[in-house]
């Protein structure tokens, strides 16, 4: 196995691990926060969240090298889901009654 | 970092089309759990609070520390050195034990604080989000244990570890969504 590729992926998961520490550390501190910070915290919350599941669709999936139609498949279900969660949470949008 | 491959094999095409299917109907389940925070938004926040921020927080890095792991078993396997993508994918399953038994205990935690599936419509969906995930983390061991198989097989290949490896990275990256809705996002 190439050292350089070992080394890199051990980049990957030390940066992964930093962001979760930091999404931890928004989670903890929104609970003490008002409603416009936590507004803030959810909208941080979920960037980091797209900017992590991203990193684990090219360097842990490898999907760039498996074919670029598929990660472009892959960005946009991101990109979507992404947008729908925050347009939701930014629009107020609720659930009808059942 | 490898070289590229123009064309997905008929076993490739199977597992990824299936990947983008969970990624589809998971996708539902955020945005209804969306809807249904946005009707009720105080209520969701006061429930929220019961939860540990620090069991999601370690559970993401135990789920992240194994995709690691099985990605340098996959390029170990590339490597022809099996029997050490075999240890790591051993590892990887290790981990996978220990997130299950993290999650169990958080669920005792939870239920012993009266919290069940039936207390809130927070609740409902942390149980039932928690709950289709760790099905899927049983699905992963399953591919894991079948790729560890084929290591220490006579006929060993990187194909078995690397469908493995892919499935168990979307059990990863579904967590990572998981963990900033039910735990962060408020």
């Amino acid at each position: 196995m190439e050292k350089t590729l070992e080394g890199r992926l051990f980049q990957v998961w030390l940066i992964l691990s930093a962001v979760t520490l930091v999404t931890w550390f928004l989670g903890v501190e929104r609970r003490m926060a008002n409603v416009q910070i936590s507004a803030v915290v959810t909208y941080c919350a979920l960037l980091l969240a797209v900017v992590k599941v991203r990193v684990i669709f090219v360097e842990f999936m490898e999907a760039r090298r498996v074919s670029k139609t598929l990660l472009s498949l892959l960005d946009i279900w991101l990109l979507l889901l992404a947008a729908a969660l925050m347009a939701i949470y930014a629009l107020k949008l609720e659930m009808p009654p059942v | 970092m490898t070289t590229r491959t123009n064309a997905l094999s008929e076993k490739q095409f199977g597992l990824w089309t299936f990947i983008l299917s969970e990624c589809v109907i998971f996708s539902a389940y955020f945005v209804i759990f969306m809807l249904y925070r946005m009707h009720d938004a105080e209520g969701f926040r006061s429930a929220q609070t019961q939860l540990s921020p620090a069991f999601g927080m370690l559970n993401t890095i135990v789920l992240l520390t194994s995709s690691w792991q099985i990605a340098l078993s996959v390029q170990g396997a590339r490597s022809g050195m099996h029997a050490a993508a075999a240890r790591r994918a051993i590892i990887t399953l290790g981990l996978g034990v220990v997130f299950i038994l993290s999650k169990l205990t958080e669920w005792t935690r939870e239920s012993r604080s009266g919290h069940t599936f039936g207390t809130n419509d927070f609740f409902s969906f942390y149980f039932f989000l928690t709950g289709i995930h760790l099905v899927h983390v049983f699905i992963g061991f399953a591919f894991i244990a079948a790729a560890i198989r084929n290591l220490r097989g006579d006929e060993a290949s990187a194909e078995s570890i690397e469908a493995a490896a892919t499935y168990w990275h979307m059990v990863d990256f579904l967590w990572v969504v998981i963990f900033a809705l039910l735990y962060v996002a408020g």
